[in-house]
């Protein structure tokens, strides 16, 4: 199964996670996601995401001026962000749980 | 400082510039607001990511067009409607589609706008009317005209807004389509006044059964979320008269799925028609729909009919949310 595959599912809440930490622009929460260790996230797909979350009201933006470039857009969550990232974190929870059972069984647990 | 933006080298800056404007003319289709929310910060951004890397963006993140798709795909935007019409209108979700076409028509007969209250009348009496059938109260005037009201309620005030998110503007899309499809059975229901004998004889011919079709296309799939967002599988759905829908599966023989099931005795594929997402062993039923959309892991929440009704799935979601809800009730 191909990691880019498994990124593209839980990216939203990745994104999520990353913001509820602290507010921040496109390139600054991808950065943070490569540091996290999710190198095979797509730029543009953070910025789509970002986008997406903030019209479904999970997310607030606001600009940051600059005085010496083009301004800022940062990203911060609110209240039915964390909810939204409680929710799903608890399924991903669940999912991963399943999934290292049957890992184990299987005898490849790393 | 001066009045041009200077990250690392002039060059890097201007490279910077050309990329973002290549992103943006990809993104042309799309109105003008939605334009400049999705590029907004996206020159300060990619200036970092290029001062940070060196090079050129191009070698960094492929061409605009590329990156401008993939921006598009993640946002919940339909893809670029290209210049060849009818193949973008082919992959694009038949929502984007009416919401397209409704914007077009709007742009090319103002009038038509005027007319636009008459519209939610008619499609909050349709809705009623379905409402009423379904619950089996027959042909009622109460549900009608209560729905009328609410429809227009609703039209006076979402007017104000230009567009809506993907879950409210989607489940707007789905009730403006089912009251333009059922406007003229409920008109022929009250004026013929025998429902059973109507329909039969003025629509699909007897014995051959009619499928769901939305925009003049073949409805070949759908994807249901209940109120808390999440998806649901195994849904059946019933027409007014208590018919399943359902749709035809030729579209699913066209060799891309290898392992369907196949009946042996009639060559068909051995898959339930009126269950949705349609699905068989082997297969996602949720994945890429074929016609380059991918149903979302969940939809936002619903907290009107979240909080109002009891969720009917199996999972124990959590009924109450103790956060404070930033939304004041009018």
């Amino acid at each position: 199964m191909e990691g880019t595959q498994l990124v593209k599912g839980v990216l939203d809440l990745a994104v999520l996670a990353v913001v509820a930490r602290e507010d921040g622009y496109g390139y600054d929460v991808v950065r943070r996601l490569r540091a996290a260790g999710l190198d095979e996230v797509g730029d543009a797909s953070v910025y789509g995401t970002l986008r997406r979350l903030y019209s479904a009201g999970a997310l607030t933006s606001y600009v940051v001026p600059s005085d010496e470039g083009p301004h800022r857009k940062y990203y911060g969550i609110n209240a039915q962000g964390r909810h939204l990232l409680a929710t799903e974190g608890k399924t991903w929870t669940a999912f991963a749980a399943t999934m290292d059972g049957l890992l184990d069984e299987a005898g490849v647990r790393s | 400082m001066n009045d041009t933006t200077v990250i690392g080298p002039v060059g890097q800056a201007e490279d910077v510039h050309a990329y973002v404007a290549g992103v943006r003319a990809w993104l042309a289709d799309l109105p003008a607001d939605e334009v400049e929310d999705l590029t907004a910060g996206m020159e300060a951004d990619l200036g970092e990511r290029a001062a940070e890397s060196g090079g050129t963006l191009g070698a960094l993140l492929g061409d605009p067009e590329v990156y401008a798709a993939e921006l598009r795909s993640a946002a919940g935007l339909p893809p670029r409607s290209a210049p060849v019409v009818a193949d973008a209108a082919a992959r694009e979700p038949w929502t984007d589609q009416v919401q397209r076409a409704a914007h077009e028509l709007l742009a090319r007969y103002p009038w038509l706008r005027e007319l636009r209250p008459t519209w939610w009348l008619a499609r909050g009496a349709v809705l009623g009317w379905v409402l009423a059938s379904v619950l089996g109260t027959g042909r009622t005037l109460l549900l009608p005209v209560l729905g009328a009201g609410l429809s227009l309620w609703l039209g006076l005030v979402l007017r104000r807004r230009e567009r809506l998110g993907h879950p409210a503007g989607l489940a707007l899309a789905v009730a403006n389509v089912l009251a333009a499809v059922l406007l003229l059975p409920m008109v022929a229901t009250y004026t013929v006044g025998s429902s059973a004998s109507f329909d039969e004889a003025a629509f699909a011919p007897p014995g051959y059964p009619a499928q769901v079709v939305a925009n003049g296309q073949r409805v070949t799939n759908l994807y249901a979320y209940d109120a808390a967002g999440n998806r649901i599988d195994g849904v059946r759905v019933f027409d007014q008269q208590g018919r399943a829908l359902f749709v035809g599966l030729d579209p699913l023989m066209d060799g891309s799925h290898p392992e369907l099931p196949v009946r042996p005795e009639s060559g068909e594929p051995d898959v339930a028609a009126d269950v949705f997402p349609l699905t068989w062993p082997g297969h996602d039923a949720w994945q890429d729909s074929g016609s380059g959309w991918t149903p979302p892991l969940t939809l936002t929440t619903l907290t009107r009919y979240a909080s109002a009704s009891p969720s009917p799935s199996a999972t124990p979601t959590p009924t109450s949310t103790p956060s404070p809800s930033p939304s004041a009730r009018p």
